[in-house]
């Protein structure tokens, strides 16, 4: 009796199963069963007059289904066993065998961790223009550096707001900042065509980067080698001796304009993002890309490096993922489905990833899981336009308890998480995830 | 697990420019047993066309890792690996830096060691003379001194590799996402290569029909040149002869005004001269009848005809009275001051002649001067600061000026108008210029009796 009620539960979950992947099974492939004219067409001309033959016998005698036509044969019976361990695979380890319920029970069991929301503390004016980006200096955690459509390059003091420092040099708008942690150098990328180096012991422009062709979009400092890697609208990534000023490496392979570089100290060492929808990690001693991710279907405009695990994630319009960066698998899709087109993307030591909208939408993620535990609209600046709302730029200060953003709004805004929060008080937006999470 | 290579077959097929060489390809299938039909693209290259490797997509590609395992820990890179990375990363920059600085072709041997990797050759040449001794003779080969400063004799032309990484198959669903744009979307967001900052990028000015012939807006027939219809030439027309009109119209009316106002005027004059020669007439007849009647009264002698002469004198003055009595006092101060002989005129009469009032008030200059201690020069006998007669004005004063004598002959024209008989005694008079000329008192004017009657009749005339 005992047994047979086992058996019956096995059998009720099989069937579960064999429903979920019959549904999944029409949702994706569904089209795959039918043969496409054209390929009926060279699959006529390949054949044999005496196959041809056998066919037409076939169809004399009425055996023939509709399911002869398809490419694929899906026989649910035969194909069961492999398909189950499919989804076994998929979802938990192949020795555990779980059915539909428990694969949702369980995904529900992974509970993301609880962060305080976020709010806005600081509002600083000083800009003229947009404000493309935002860098912290990665040393001592007490300034920041803002470059800005109005061309200039503004110095911060990260604790008062206070305006330190205004470097001019650049003839057009700043697109992008790193500072070097192993160096007295600021690098700045601009649409100018030039890379500019800066010396921050004696705050002037020591070194000009020529060659690129076209604007530069975005630069960054090898954490190790003294090189840096800048890359623009002209879809090459160019690699640059600091020290001698000379282009070392010219990585080509995109075919649309490069939107972010980021260097790292192992293989891959640069990874760039493009408006062709890819994103490319690239193998430098070979010099081309090991590995393209082609999973976006728009443009990747920003790419953050995960403070403490060697991840990375992208953002594209509605879609952030999360890759694991020495082979570049996915590791999370983040639920950013109705996002809009995302400018900036920011990861914390806390495991928060912040994705700033293009329409002033700041929403906050928890990294491990993908959940957006806080969506919130940017505070207009008095006097600033409806089509002013986006967010350009953001970075999270050493310590990651705060968040600048540099918005189109021309100001600059700090963020921080509201103190004495606990899940109680502030429980954050609820976390039902989709058991089939995957995007295509 | 299915395996890699065998769920690539079930997905649809990658996009990317070598699919289009996909057609060219063999596509076989086989039927095996079963009966099941399987797809298949053969590694042969067909017409020795060098076939890519098949990209493989995997179902894992699709599957987030941290679904499956949530725990799962990416470490960073240790140090060790940091640094065999590092050194290796190093040694490659350092490699190609060398190079660059150093670049080929740019090398070159200079002359002390182009002499110094000299060679020298000897070699025996065949004896020409008879007595068999072999002569032999050294050759030196140097390299030639190269110009360190020559530019390279060819040119580096760089050979564009070719692409040969493999084919990424995408794994975004592109098609349904990005929406098609029709071509009239496209033709608005078209940027004429004329101002396109991608195709002119230093903005040159580019000339207007070389814009429209590069310009895809415009097709060759609105280019042609445009026939303009009549109906602006007519427009024209009609918009000249319109002014035309008008100017005439203008004209006509102005005419017509001018020649009203010379009728009235000429009237007015004929209106003066009747009233002139009645008043004259009346006058001659008044002079004749008082003539007459003192004549009849001194010939008659008769108290009754005398009586009857003062009754009719009476019945006169009472008639003049009552007439007077009518009158407004302005006209009968008017006849008060004629019966004296004096010509005044209206405005003095009614009172309303005022001084001449000058709009800014007028202050002794000597004020200011003393204020300004400007007298400090003068003396006790200077009694005015200034001449009364300046220079300029006095020689003025004294010729005869233009506008005088045009004012002259106006007055003519006027006094012959009216009636110039009356003044003829008094001769021409002359316009005084310049200040008054006082005579001698035994130089008197030879004014009769006469003339000076006439000249007041003609003045209670002009009153009149």
């Amino acid at each position: 009796m005992c047994a047979d009620r086992a058996n019956h539960v096995m059998t009720s979950e099989k069937d579960a199963d064999q429903t979920y992947i019959d549904t999944l099974w029409n949702k994706q492939f569904h089209f795959l069963s039918f043969l496409p004219s054209h390929l009926q067409e060279e699959i006529d001309k390949k054949k044999t007059v005496f196959q041809k033959l056998e066919e037409l016998q076939d169809q004399n005698s009425g055996v023939t289904s509709s399911e002869d036509s398809m490419l694929v044969r899906y026989k649910a019976s035969s194909s069961n066993e492999s398909n189950l361990s499919l989804t076994t695979g998929v979802f938990s380890k192949e020795d555990n065998f779980h059915s539909l319920m428990g694969r949702h029970e369980q995904l529900l069991s992974h509970k993301p961790r609880w962060h305080a929301p976020w709010k806005l503390i600081r509002v600083i004016n000083g800009h003229t223009g947009w404000v493309r980006c935002v860098s912290v200096d990665p040393v001592d955690n007490e300034w920041f550096a803002t470059g800005s459509n109005d061309t200039t390059i503004k110095i911060w003091d990260l604790a008062s707001g206070k305006l330190k420092l205004t470097l001019a040099g650049h003839i057009m708008t700043v697109r992008d900042l790193a500072i070097s942690k192993i160096h007295p150098y600021m690098f700045s990328a601009s649409e100018d065509k030039l890379v500019k180096c800066w010396d921050l012991e004696r705050n002037k422009s020591i070194k000009d980067f020529h060659g690129h062709l076209s604007g530069v979009h975005t630069v960054d400092v090898h954490p190790t080698v003294n090189i840096i890697a800048s890359a623009g609208r002209d879809a090459v990534v160019r690699i640059w001796d600091i020290r001698t000023r000379l282009p070392v490496m010219t990585l080509s392979g995109h075919k649309g304009p490069i939107s972010k570089v980021k260097c790292f100290p192992v293989d891959p060492q640069i990874v760039s993002c493009s408006s062709d929808n890819t994103v490319r990690l690239w193998d430098i001693t070979a010099g081309k890309a090991m590995k393209v991710l082609t999973h976006h279907s728009k443009t990747v405009r920003d790419i953050a490096a995960h403070p403490t695990e060697y991840s990375i994630a992208t953002a594209s319009t509605d879609d952030v993922r999360s890759w694991r960066l020495r082979d570049g698998h996915l590791l999370t899709n983040f639920e950013s489905e109705g996002l809009g087109i995302i400018n900036s993307l920011s990861i914390n030591h806390d495991d928060v990833l912040f994705a700033g909208n293009d329409s002033g939408m700041l929403s906050f993620f928890d990294y491990k899981t993908g959940h957006k535990y806080q969506e919130l609209q940017t505070t207009e600046i008095p006097g600033s336009l409806e089509s002013e709302r986006g967010v350009l730029a953001s970075s999270f200060d050493e310590t990651g308890l705060r968040l600048i953003t540099g918005e189109s709004d021309k100001s600059i805004k700090m963020w921080k998480q509201i103190p004495g929060a606990s899940p109680e008080t502030h429980p954050g937006l609820p976390w039902n995830p989709k058991l089939s999470s995957q995007r295509f | 697990m299915l395996k890699a290579g065998s769920l690539s077959s079930l997905l649809p097929p990658p996009k990317y420019k070598f699919a289009r060489s996909q057609q060219n390809r063999d596509l076989h299938i086989k039927q095996n047993d079963s009966g099941k039909v399987n797809r298949e693209i053969s590694d042969e290259p067909r017409d020795g066309m060098a076939l890519l490797p098949v990209p493989q997509v995997n179902f894992q590609d699709f599957l987030p890792l941290r679904n499956a395992k949530p725990d799962l820990e990416i470490p960073r890179p240790t140090e060790n690996e940091v640094k065999t990375s590092y050194l290796h990363t190093k040694a490659l920059i350092d490699k190609i830096l060398g190079e660059k600085l150093q670049p080929q072709g740019t090398s070159f041997k200079s002359s002390k060691k182009a002499i110094e990797s000299s060679e020298v050759i000897q070699y025996a040449l065949p004896s020409s003379s008879e007595n068999g001794e072999p002569r032999t003779r050294s050759l030196k080969i140097v390299e030639h001194a190269a110009d360190p400063l020559q530019p390279k004799m060819f040119k580096v032309k760089k050979v564009v590799a070719p692409a040969d990484e493999t084919p990424t198959p995408v794994l975004s669903k592109s098609d349904d996402v990005s929406r098609t744009i029709s071509s009239e979307e496209r033709s608005k967001w078209n940027i004429p290569s004329a101002i396109s900052s991608w195709k002119n990028p230093n903005g040159y000015a580019i000339a207007l029909d070389k814009r429209l012939g590069s310009d895809t807006r415009y097709s060759k027939d609105s280019l042609e040149p445009h026939e303009i219809s009549d109906k602006f030439a007519k427009l024209s027309e009609a918009l000249d002869s319109a002014e035309r009109m008008a100017r005439q119209e203008v004209k006509q009316r102005a005419d017509a005004k001018r020649e009203l106002a010379e009728r009235q005027a000429k009237e007015k004059e004929e209106k003066l001269r009747v009233m002139a020669r009645q008043a004259r007439e009346e006058r001659s007849r008044e002079m004749r009848e008082r003539v007459s009647s003192s004549i009849s009264a001194q010939r008659l002698g008769d108290d009754a005809e005398r009586r009857e002469a003062i009754r009719r004198e009476r019945r006169k003055q009472l008639e003049k009275d009552l007439h007077r009595s009518k009158r407004s006092t302005a006209d009968r101060l008017k006849a008060l001051a004629m019966s004296q002989g004096r010509d005044i005129s209206d405005k003095v009469i009614l009172g309303a002649a005022k001084a001449t009032e000058s709009s800014e008030i007028q202050y002794d200059s000597r004020l200011f001067a003393r204020g300004a201690n400007a007298n400090a020069h003068r003396s006790e006998d200077q009694v005015y600061d200034n001449p009364l007669f300046v220079q300029r004005s006095i020689d003025s004063i004294y010729h005869p000026n233009r506008s005088a004598n045009h004012e002259m002959q106006t007055e003519e024209v006027v006094s012959s108008i009216q009636n110039s008989a009356r003044f003829s005694s008094l001769g021409n008079k002359r316009t005084r210029e310049g200040p008054v000329e006082f005579t001698a008192k035994d130089d008197e004017s030879g004014l009769t009796e006469a003339d000076n009657e006439s000249i007041i009749k003609g003045k209670r005339q002009r009153t009149d």
